[in-house]
């Protein structure tokens, strides 16, 4: 019941300062401009607006080779040209972008190095179909194009090929009737995308070994899970129907993305919240009122780590509704939301859908390990240094030490560091870790571990701490 | 009487120096201990080891009881302080930062937080941010935070700094109102001999680590022998008349170390040798003579 007062207080002081409503504004101001750039401005749409014209004088067109450069180039900047009439994530936009610049550069070939005016106006011709083509657009129409052929090679490849070949040629199909019958025309969208690289994937992972045993080499096996995943991933949405047009993620994915990864602005709140809690006291002088209180001292050390969690998961569930609400204003997709999330499960070797609030707990119990450990690591420093910018320091230290300590993982200890494995993400749904020495049961002792030893020593240095006199 | 406060040989290192040597004191209630001695003294560094703030090598303290290492939540339960000076929360309300405080410690009434805002005088400006006080609404504010849990024992570190002559009246008004209604002790720091005179009932000087005097202030005063002032026309020419401790204060002025019979025989004297006596005093020795009287020298701060 004391305890809970304590905790109280802590509260109380830490939501009458400035600092966490100056890190709610500067992220909300952020998702603002994130959503308004997002709705307005694509970044194909940036770069294709500072096109530079291509001049042949810029070339020495007597020599071959810098001609044939000229032409490519000059072909390019054309089709670019062309296609920036449309948007990114338009049907006309894909279109145009896996056709075009074919007939272009065949009719500048024509024209400049074979000086063949005939099939500069066969390619000419060719062009002006395309364009008018984009123009009203039909994709059915393309799309049934593109099949037609498609069975024609099927009819060529007969019984004698390959199996995968065969198959392959059959996902391709499959994928075409399923964007006919699902409105779904290809696109530069994620899920357009993701569909359109499903006989690729299908393809790729038939081809791999399929038996994990095997595997000798840690590296390959984790290429094959991943393809694995992402190709039955797939599948179960194509055979559920779940790609439909019009969808639109937007909301979800932001939501997704704050529970799935250590998000950089929560991190500096919980550092700064953190970093400040205690250390302030000491600057202040107002430690001392706190001590000569009927409290042991260990009381006072957990009453303040544990207001640090609750504002940090505070902040995490203010930003999340925060930058929601921003999203779905600007860009939608409030439905989606209550779409199931399509999962691999390695475990069952099978798909399975779990709501978004199941995701997100699951996920953020993952990389909770990560933040737990910069806590309680900023929290110790504090205690020793007993300076608000220290500790602070030291956290951003952590941060950004633990992916330059990454880059090492080929050193064999590297991997047995608490920063090595204390993202759980990749175990989720029966993974495997990248960390080529790492196992789930190593990682969450070597987690349990750092953990303890961080509240232990921070109890300890704590409860011996002199309070310097002024 | 029963002992408040049991401060017992304690000796406290800051790396191989000493700063402590053997104190000991103790309060009693209903007692006002002065604990006096210039800054660097080891002041502050005595209650902070009373308030367990520091650990000390060797020494025991016992607060109502209970031994501050072992016991320190009985210990400190009942204990209200302001050391160096009044930590609060500048960020929040003068009330917000006493409901802090009482959150902290159980049964303690709700009425409590507007009593002690009246008790200091506060209630205009209660609900102002801290950082707009002034340094004596903050000292103020200080004080009711220290009482706050109604304790027995108040330790108050300098109190009196940043107060003005007014407010140091009435700080001492408060505590020895609150010494006889509820018969606390307080330990009271200071470097400033005056301010404590005619309040505290017990003095205790502390210099370089070590307490030179602990006794009561009458006993203090009392090892002193009476003097009276007395006034004259001229203060030429005296040396054969007086004893050679008597002082000749200015030209009209001397001060005569006797006893309260004898004062006759040294006027007759004076007349005698054709002195005019405009005046005679009683002088009533002040703390600060007395102190420094007792350490032996002039130099306390």
């Amino acid at each position: 019941m004391k305890l809970i007062n304590l905790i109280k207080n802590e509260l109380i002081k830490i939501f009458h300062k400035a600092g966490i409503y100056v890190m709610l504004l500067i992220v909300v101001v952020l998702s603002i401009i994130a959503v308004v750039l997002n709705k307005y401005l694509s970044v194909e749409d940036i770069s294709n607006s500072f096109l530079v014209e291509v001049k042949m004088e810029d070339y020495d067109v007597k020599d071959p080779i810098q001609l044939e450069n000229y032409v490519a180039d000059k072909s390019n900047y054309e089709t670019l040209k062309e296609i920036s009439k449309y948007k990114y994530e338009s049907p006309e936009y894909y279109y145009l972008d896996n056709n075009l610049y074919d007939v272009i550069y065949c009719q500048n070939r024509a024209k400049y190095i074979e000086k063949n005016e005939k099939k500069e106006k066969e390619c000419s011709s060719e062009h002006e179909i395309l364009l008018a083509n984009a123009k009203n657009f039909d994709y059915k129409k393309v799309l049934l194009e593109e099949k037609a052929e498609l069975v024609k090679e099927l009819n060529k490849i007969g019984e004698d090929a390959e199996l995968t070949e065969l198959d392959y040629v059959k996902a391709k199909i499959l994928v075409i009737d399923y964007r006919i019958d699902n409105n779904l025309p290809k696109t530069y969208t994620d899920s357009s995308k993701e569909i359109e690289s499903y006989p690729d994937l299908y393809r790729e992972y038939f081809s791999l070994d399929q038996n994990d045993k095997d595997y000798k080499n840690k590296e390959d096996l984790l290429v094959k899970k991943e393809k694995e995943k992402q190709l039955f991933e797939i599948k179960y949405k194509i055979d559920n129907k779940l790609y439909v047009s019009g969808k639109n993620y937007s909301l979800r994915d932001s939501i997704i993305y704050k529970f799935t990864t250590v998000d950089v602005f929560v991190l500096i709140t919980v550092i700064m919240i953190t970093g400040s809690i205690l250390s302030e006291e000491f600057n202040k002088g107002t430690i001392k009122q706190l001590l000569v209180r009927p409290f042991s001292r260990s009381k006072i050390l957990f009453s303040k780590l544990i207001a640090s969690l609750i504002v940090f998961i505070l902040f995490l569930l203010c930003y999340t509704v925060l930058d929601g609400i921003i999203t779905a204003v600007g860009l939608g997709g409030v439905k989606e939301i209550f779409e199931p999330m399509i999962v691999y499960n390695y475990n069952k070797s099978a798909v399975v859908e779990y709501s978004l609030l199941t995701y997100c707990i699951l996920s953020f119990l993952a990389i909770l390990p990560k933040y737990l450990i910069i806590i309680l690591f900023v929290f110790l420093v504090s205690i020793i240094s007993t300076s608000s910018s220290v500790s602070m320091a030291a956290g951003y230290f952590l941060m950004f030490a633990s992916s330059i300590i990454d880059s090492f993982k080929n050193i064999k200890i590297i991997n047995y560091l608490p920063t090595s494995v204390w993202n759980f993400n990749d175990y989720l749904f029966g993974g495997m870790s990248s960390n080529p020495y790492g196992s789930l049961s190593s990682s969450i002792i070597i987690v349990i571990i750092t953990i303890i030893f961080l509240i232990i020593l921070s109890q300890f240095i704590f409860s011996k701490k002199n309070i310097k006199n002024q | 009487m029963k002992n408040i406060l049991e401060v017992k040989n304690i000796n406290k290192f800051y790396g191989k120096k000493q700063v402590l040597e053997d104190v000991s004191f103790t309060i009693h209630e209903s007692e006002i201990l002065g604990f006096i001695g210039p800054n660097g003294s080891g002041k502050t560094t005595t209650i902070k080891l009373i308030l367990g703030l520091q650990s000390m090598k060797s020494g025991e303290i016992t607060i109502n009881g209970y031994n501050i290492k072992k016991d320190f939540s009985k210990a400190i339960e009942r204990v209200g302080a302001i050391v160096e000076s009044p930590d609060l929360y500048m960020y929040l309300t003068g009330r917000k930062n006493l409901e802090l405080i009482k959150d902290m410690y159980k049964d303690i009434p709700d009425g409590r937080v507007e009593d002690v805002i009246e008790l200091v005088g506060l209630s205009n400006r209660i609900d102002d941010k801290v950082s707009k006080y002034s340094l004596g609404m903050r000292q103020r504010l200080g004080i009711a935070a220290a009482i706050i849990n109604k304790p027995n024992l108040l330790i108050l570190d300098e109190p009196t700094n940043g107060l003005d002559p007014e407010g140091i009246k009435e700080l001492r008004d408060l505590l020895k109102g609150l010494v006889k209604k509820e018969k606390i002790g307080i330990l009271i720091s200071s470097h400033n001999l005056a301010e404590l005179d005619n309040f505290c009932t017990d003095v205790c000087i502390i210099k370089k680590g070590k307490i030179l005097t602990n006794k009561t202030i009458e006993d203090a005063k009392k090892t002193n022998r009476e003097s009276y002032l007395i006034r004259l026309n001229k203060t030429t020419g005296l040396k054969k008349i007086l004893y050679k401790e008597d002082e000749i204060v200015d030209s009209d002025t001397i001060r005569v170390y006797t006893e309260k019979d004898n004062i006759n025989d040294v006027i007759v004297k004076l007349i005698e040798a054709n002195y005019k006596i405009y005046g005679i005093t009683k002088e009533e020795l002040s703390l600060e003579d007395a102190f420094l009287n007792a350490a032996g020298g002039n130099e306390i701060d």
